[in-house]
């Protein structure tokens, strides 16, 4: 079974992003969209999630699943402190615990505007994962957190959508290097791919050195326009 | 160094009621200049006879009876207004028939004078409700039109996050609308209440209830007791500022509770 987002297209005003694109993905597995900023990538994935209506076309196999986003803003209410921002969107879910898988447990009880970007990125990573479900979709997951906490925050998200598709969108190679099973490259305006690559080793298995050379491959491609 | 910043403050404080006390000097006396210049009473009246004809006013229980009959009267229908309006925004701001259907009704609503709402409501209310029927009508637009604005401005970002976590419209106007929106209704609220409270007056000069500060108006024009006028106004000055600062005190009591930041933040 796959995914399929047939005859995409969305324009903001005169601007076409997305012109009748087509898009096979995986039920399974994570998939990197990886090119630069403004290239139509988040507008893509915000169509995929249910975000944003697009102004044609068909996603087939969405229908029964259940989808949870990080932002590339954090999109925390200002007016509720952590543990109710997760709660709103994961229900009676324990927050305190979840965030202590992204050694937040202590900002439970602050409010967005007390805390640091990679504090807040870590309160939204958490409502995603509180939340869980069948796919999730991750723009920038990682903007502001150091290579420890952005580890930790891998794994925590690899546990909860093991069984389901991660989207990752991103324009750091190792990033993608470290997460992805796929890396589909794009360009834009209006969005099209320019290639796709599909790494052998699973992300859970990934030493150091297969890190770096899927990095340094992801560059390449990304640095030649095509496969 | 906090004390010194608390000096600072306290300093600053000071300096603002200083401000502020002097300010309202500045109009008594050039009340007081024109009194002596006219030198009629019957024209204008001076201010330390106005404020002691309101203390004498206020040492009869009518005085009480007369100001708390026409503070809930007409309090009763800005409440019923500020409902109204807070309802109607959202009605007219989701449906789009709505919103085409009550437009032009609020917009002549607001142009229309107040006079002919009153001679209006005159031929269909009693006396009793008149008052409360144009504090009604005068805050409804301003209050509508400020939530209105509220929710245009509600950031999208969070409306989209509620959609994607599957949040539910309650808790989507509990949580995401009523925050956003509350600035505006704080500041609607208050605009409307001093608007409300001066029509409400009026109404009741022209419909002259029972045990009303409109009826005491009409009494002193009636009768050209010019002294018994000012002294009313006065109370009427007096109830409205009080009545916006304890509005402004409890709007901010709730904004703290929820920790809703004010509009100007």
């Amino acid at each position: 079974m796959t995914i399929e987002l047939k005859n995409i297209s969305k324009s903001y005003g005169e601007k076409e992003v997305i012109k009748d694109f087509f898009l096979s993905l995986p039920e399974k597995g994570t998939v990197c969209f990886f090119g630069k900023s403004g290239c139509g990538k988040t507008t893509l994935a915000s169509i995929f999630g249910g975000i944003i209506e697009p102004d044609s076309g068909v996603i087939i196999g969405t229908e029964k699943k259940k989808i949870s986003v990080v932002f590339q803003e954090d999109r925390l209410l200002p007016w509720l402190n952590c543990r109710d921002n997760i709660n709103l969107a994961a229900g009676r879910k324990d927050a305190f615990a979840e965030l202590k898988y992204y050694d937040a447990e202590d900002i439970a009880k602050r409010y967005p505007r007390e805390l640091s970007g990679g504090m807040k990125r870590r309160a939204a990573l958490a409502r995603a994962t509180a939340y869980g479900g069948d796919v999730c979709i991750l723009d920038e997951p990682f903007k502001g957190l150091d290579g420890e906490l952005a580890e930790k925050s891998v794994k925590r998200i690899s546990e909860v959508f093991d069984k389901g598709l991660t989207i990752l969108i991103t324009h750091l190679p190792e990033e993608a290097a470290k997460m992805a099973d796929k890396v589909i490259f794009f360009k834009g305006i209006p969005l099209e791919i320019t290639g796709e690559i599909d790494f052998d080793v699973p992300p859970k298995n990934r030493t150091k050195e297969d890190i770096v050379e899927y990095s340094e491959r992801i560059s390449e491609i990304f640095r030649r326009g095509t496969v | 160094m906090i004390s010194t910043m608390d000096a600072e403050k306290n300093k600053k404080k000071l300096k603002n009621i200083i401000i502020k006390v002097g300010a309202v000097l500045f109009w008594v006396l050039l009340w007081q200049i024109f009194y002596l210049a006219v030198g009629q009473e019957i024209l204008i009246v001076s201010p330390v006879a106005t404020v002691k004809r309101l203390f004498e006013l206020s040492s009869h229980g009518q005085f009480w009876v007369t100001a708390f009959s026409s503070l809930v009267r007409i309090m009763g229908g800005y409440v019923l207004a500020v409902i109204i309006g807070f309802f109607l925004a959202f009605l007219t701001s989701f449906v789009p028939i709505l919103r085409a259907l009550f437009h032009p009704v609020i917009i002549a609503a607001r142009a229309t004078p107040v006079a002919s709402f009153i001679i209006l409501a005159l031929v269909w209310l009693s006396a009793g409700k008149v008052p409360a029927f144009i504090a009604s009508l005068v805050a409804v637009p301003i209050v509508w039109e400020n939530i209105s604005e509220g929710i245009s401005r509600t950031d999208k970002k969070y409306l989209q996050m509620a959609k994607v976590y599957k949040i539910g419209k309650a808790k989507t106007f509990t949580k995401i609308y009523f925050p956003s929106v509350y600035p505006y209704l704080a500041s609607g609220a208050v605009s409307a209440l001093g608007l409300a409270w001066k029509a409400g007056i009026a109404a009741e000069v022209l419909s002259v209830p029972k045990n009303s500060i409109g009826l005491e108006l009409y009494r002193s024009k009636i009768y050209i007791e010019t002294l018994d006028l000012f002294a009313w106004t006065l109370a009427v000055i007096i109830i409205s500022v009080a009545l916006e600062k304890l509005l402004k005190y409890l709007l901010r009591r709730i904004s703290g509770r929820y920790s809703i930041r004010r509009k100007e933040n």
